[in-house]
């Protein structure tokens, strides 16, 4: 690195990051602003953080959808470990060639088009077998999750592709049977997967406004929804003051993730260290 | 290299069960062929493993050997043929119920478990009460000397360490028989040699069968009480480490073990007690002290072993000009090995003579060096003759 001056990069670098960065420290600044008008600045104040912890409605959609979002990273993990399972252990079955398929599909089709099939789907099945009755959470939950369900398969797939077969063949070859392998050999092991592959989840449905849209009925507005129908009427600061609690959340997870990550790191190296030394 | 090492042939301070028609082998393989698609990796293989053998299945990549251990484990299913362990026929029994442990090459320590519970498991499948299995656990590790580090997870240990976890794993469980995969292949070679014998006084000491897969032929040698040979799926030959180094039966087994010269030639002469083959290609003959099982002017492969070559300036003692067994050369290249030198002599036809010789004195300057013109003589029990 060159010292002294800040050079072509110093300034490309400080350009990106005011890009990256500068909207969001707007919204977290216009948070605590006093004025009624986004725009204009009126000194400081908490009467939005008041405001957004007083509006009921704000806060049952926001418990909404964070409980789809649990709800649909569970069944996703488990729906997306069978399918990952199958597609690296159970080699070329019957119908791979279509499973992959249809595993890809929610990958790379407009959510638009996720949506108003979902939305076709539960109308004829309501009319056919009267089960969803009515749109709502479920509906949100079995939509969320057929979609989320594509990632996770994505994310144990790779995982499981780099586990050593072995390992899972020692296990039955000391005379465990193949289900109890699986849970107390493999599913311990490519744990790591089925965390990331559940907050992925978690995060794309708590994400979700198109597909969500679609799907729900009345009385089911997540906060996605929430928040953009209250924008389309005019953006309130109470807008800011959620937006900076979410960037406060996220920061603060993705900093105890990286310090828990440097200390494993160092654990790591002072294990490999003792092994070496005997 | 088995010809620089002296091959110890264990086999003779053991009952050879083998050679007596009244045993019952303890493994029984009948005519086992698996296939994977067209390719044959296991074809038609028989073999009889007997109780207490250190057994090797010696061989190239892609010989087939680890698929035929991977059969007896259960993880692969034979395409034809049969395995049954003390009588018992194996078809269909799943891995997990069969009365053998394998250990792996990679070792397969689980990583999420410490060395403990990693010996523990296969105990914990049989569901024995905890307190025989803390102390069969104990054993096992002091046995393999790792009472020490029984708290240490996998990645806590060193490559030798976790060597020693995996062969206790699996002699927890007192199999019947002991499946070992390449078990010394990971290790540096100081660790190796010293690991080859403890594996073999752990067997010895444990009356146990061990079947083991190695690519080293020295280490077959070493540690096995008998030797399968395998090439192209099949089991070209079966010995203690003596008989296949001696009287290898193949051009291939006699090229595979050790190294050995090798001359084309043709049985001239054919008599119960002695043979002459005429060299194809070199002005020499060959003088057998034995019979050969092959009809006179047959096509044959006479091959001798370097250290039981000689060679000398003068013409050694006993021999003419035109005696069999004698060949004049040049000598080409030689190769300081310590214990012996491998000198490499030129025919006049230009091909190639390995012969080695032991340096019993102690010497700065060699007797017989470059561009010496030499004689290579062998004793009549020397040359080995394959029919193939």
């Amino acid at each position: 690195m060159r010292r002294g001056g800040i050079g072509f990069s110093g300034i490309m670098l400080a350009i990106g990051l005011l890009f990256l960065y500068v909207p969001i420290v707007l919204l977290i600044l216009f948070s605590f602003n006093e004025s009624r008008l986004v725009t204009v600045w009126g000194g400081w104040s908490l009467r939005w953080y008041e405001a957004l912890f007083s509006d009921q409605q704000m806060l049952r959609a926001a418990w909404l959808s964070i409980r789809i979002a649990a709800i649909t990273a569970t069944i996703a993990v488990v729906l997306g470990t069978m399918a990952g399972v199958a597609l690296v252990r159970f080699g070329n079955f019957r119908g791979r060639f279509l499973f992959t398929g249809m595993i890809a599909t929610p990958l790379v089709m407009p959510e638009v088009i996720i949506g108003l099939s979902m939305l076709l789907m539960f109308v004829a099945m309501d009319q056919a077998i009267g089960w969803p009755a009515g749109r709502g959470m479920l509906t949100i939950i079995i939509a969320h999750a057929t979609f989320c369900a594509a990632y996770v398969t994505v994310v144990v797939q790779s995982r499981l592709g780099a586990l050593d077969r072995s390992l899972e063949e020692a296990a039955t070859d000391l005379g465990a049977r193949p289900l109890k392998v699986f849970f107390v050999i493999t599913l311990p092991i490519i744990a790591p997967a089925l965390i990331a592959g559940w907050l992925l989840a978690f995060t794309l449905s708590l994400d979700d406004l198109v597909v969500a849209s679609f799907v729900t009925g009345p009385g089911a507005t997540t906060l996605p929804m929430l928040v953009f129908s209250s924008v389309r009427l005019g953006v309130s600061p109470q807008v800011n003051a959620l937006g900076s609690i979410i960037v406060a959340l996220v920061s603060i997870g993705i900093i105890l993730a990286t310090a828990l990550m440097h200390r494993r790191e160092r654990l790591r190296q002072r294990d490999e260290h003792l092994a070496r030394a005997g | 290299m088995a010809g620089g090492q002296q091959p110890t042939d264990r086999a003779g301070a053991f009952a050879e069960p083998w050679r007596d028609p009244h045993q019952t082998p303890l493994i029984r393989i009948e005519r086992l062929t698996k296939t994977f698609g067209d390719f044959y990796a296991v074809d038609d293989v028989s073999l009889d493993i007997y109780r207490g053998e250190f057994f090797s299945l010696l061989g190239g990549s892609g010989c087939g050997k680890t698929t035929l251990l991977r059969l007896m484990a259960g993880f692969e299913m034979p395409t034809e043929g049969r395995i049954s362990i003390d009588g018992v026929d194996l078809a269909g029994v799943p891995p997990h119920r069969r009365p053998v442990n394998m250990m792996f090459q990679s070792y397969a320590l689980f990583p999420h478990m410490s060395v403990a519970r990693n010996v523990a498991f296969g105990l914990r499948q049989e569901g024995l009460p905890s307190a025989e299995i803390r102390s069969r656990v104990a054993d096992a590790l002091e046995l393999v000397k790792l009472d020490r580090l029984a708290k240490r997870k996998p990645h806590q240990l060193s490559g030798g360490q976790r060597q020693r976890v995996a062969l206790a794993r699996c002699l927890v469980k007192r199999p019947k028989v002991l499946l070992l995969d390449e078990p010394l292949a990971a290790l540096d070679r100081k660790l190796r040699e010293e690991t080859q014998f403890e594996l073999v006084n752990i067997q010895e000491q444990l009356g146990m069968t061990f079947v083991i897969v190695t690519h080293d032929q020295g280490e077959a040698m070493a540690m096995s009480t008998r030797v399968g040979v395998m090439d192209e799926g099949r089991i070209v030959q079966i010995g203690t480490p003596n008989e296949v180094y001696e009287y290898p039966t193949s051009r291939f087994v006699a090229g595979f073990i050790g190294s050995i010269n090798m001359f084309d030639g043709v049985l001239a002469e054919s008599a119960p007690d002695h043979a002459l083959v005429e060299g194809v290609g070199e002005p020499v003959r060959f003088h057998i002290d034995h019979g050969i099982a092959a009809p006179a002017s047959a096509t044959v492969t006479v091959a001798i072993r370097p250290e039981k070559m000689r060679l000398s300036k003068t013409l050694p003692e006993g021999f003419t000009e035109d005696s069999p067994n004698l060949l004049r050369g040049t000598v080409d290249e030689i190769a300081y090995l310590g214990g012996q030198s491998i000198y490499v002599v030129v025919l006049e036809s230009g091909r190639m003579v390995r012969v080695s010789v032991p340096n019993t004195h102690r010497m700065t300057e060699l007797p017989i060096t470059w561009e010496d013109p030499v004689y290579v003589s062998w004793p009549a029990f020397a040359g080995v003759v394959l029919v193939d």
